[in-house]
């Protein structure tokens, strides 16, 4: 059996989620991973749109597959649903191919602003009141690809329901669908 | 307006980081490297070799120099290394290298630090891309001959 390079894995999809985002000028990134244990994310990101204003935070948890081994087989990614249920901020998963370096996202808290202009956070992965460390199952199809385009998006999505946030406090989160 | 930068910043830390884990077809990376902090005075990274026999774990430092001003003419990066920073760097009983950045590129440069040696740079060489594999290998296994040839192991203590 070869030698586990899970951290190598790891510690490749943070570097890459980072150099994504600090492309940026507008995004700063903390290393959450680096500082606090079980926090639930691996990057804390905080950006202004159009550098202006007060900072907006969203947090992103970063996975690595190999090409030979996670397209080939499914993607199977363990999401520990006991951290997840701490985190109060819109959480985005970005899955690296470390072999070629492409990124895909999915929302795993997502920020919606409802018909009455509440501000919600959706868990669309199903949490497990039973056992929060089984691991949620998502599939290659589940993913987006991950670029500038689609980060506009997200920072848009995260600014318009901060600012309606700001307007009226967050409920508990709910669950989607 | 681009500035020259002495604070390595999240964006130079990753690219450094992405271009020594990156494995360029074999099974594991070369390198597992550490970032020490901002605020550590001389060395910015710990890297250790990965998959390495025997009873060592050898290691290299680096200090990284960032820059977003680009090249001079001659094709060498527009970042500088000190007297001090040089002197600093040789004390360690360890290989030691600077790694020169272009930020908005994404490319950076390794440049070996020797008691001997240059002891400032005003602009960095960019002969040796991280880039490149062979540059990986040559580094892997420079820094393993260093430790087959140089490493001590530690017996005694007064703590035993």
């Amino acid at each position: 059996m070869g030698a586990d390079h899970s951290w190598a894995n790891a510690m490749q999809a943070e570097a890459l989620a980072t150099l994504f985002l600090t492309k940026h000028r507008e995004i700063e990134v903390v290393s959450a991973s680096r500082y606090v244990q079980r926090q639930g994310y691996d990057i804390l990101v905080r950006f202004r749109k159009e550098g202006k204003g007060e900072a907006t935070e969203f947090a992103v948890e970063a996975k690595g597959v190999r090409r030979t081994t996670g397209r080939a087989n499914g993607l199977r990614i363990r999401i520990n649903q006991d951290l997840l249920a701490n985190v109060d901020l819109p959480l985005l998963l970005f899955v690296f191919d470390v072999d070629d370096e492409t990124g895909s996202y999915r929302w795993l808290i997502e920020p919606v602003v409802m018909e009455d202009g509440q501000a919600v956070l959706l868990t669309p992965v199903e949490p497990s009141p039973t056992n929060g460390h089984r691991p949620a199952q998502i599939s290659w199809t589940d993913l987006s690809p991950l670029d500038d385009g689609a980060l506009k998006t997200i920072l848009d999505r995260i600014a318009t329901w901060s600012r309606a946030r700001d307007r009226s406090p967050v409920p508990p989160r709910q669950r989607s669908g | 307006m681009p500035v020259n930068r002495d604070a390595i910043g999240a964006h130079g830390e990753a690219i450094v980081t992405v271009e020594l884990l990156r494995r360029h077809g074999r099974n594991e990376p070369f390198f597992r490297p550490q970032f020490l902090g901002e605020k550590y005075p001389a060395i910015d990274f710990f890297v250790e070799l990965v998959g390495v026999d025997g009873d060592l774990t050898p290691f290299f430092l680096a200090q990284v120099k960032t820059t977003s001003t680009g090249y001079t003419r001659g094709g060498r990066l527009n970042a500088r290394a000190t007297p001090p920073m040089m002197a600093s760097l040789v004390r360690y009983p360890a290989p030691t290298y600077l790694i020169g950045v272009d930020e908005d590129a994404g490319r950076a440069f390794i440049v070996p630090t020797i008691t001997g040696g240059p002891t400032q740079y005003r602009s960095l060489p960019t002969d040796l891309p991280l880039s490149k594999r062979v540059t990986l290998q040559t580094l892997y296994d420079e820094v393993r001959a260093f430790w087959i040839a140089h490493g001590v192991t530690f017996h005694r203590s007064a703590f035993e």
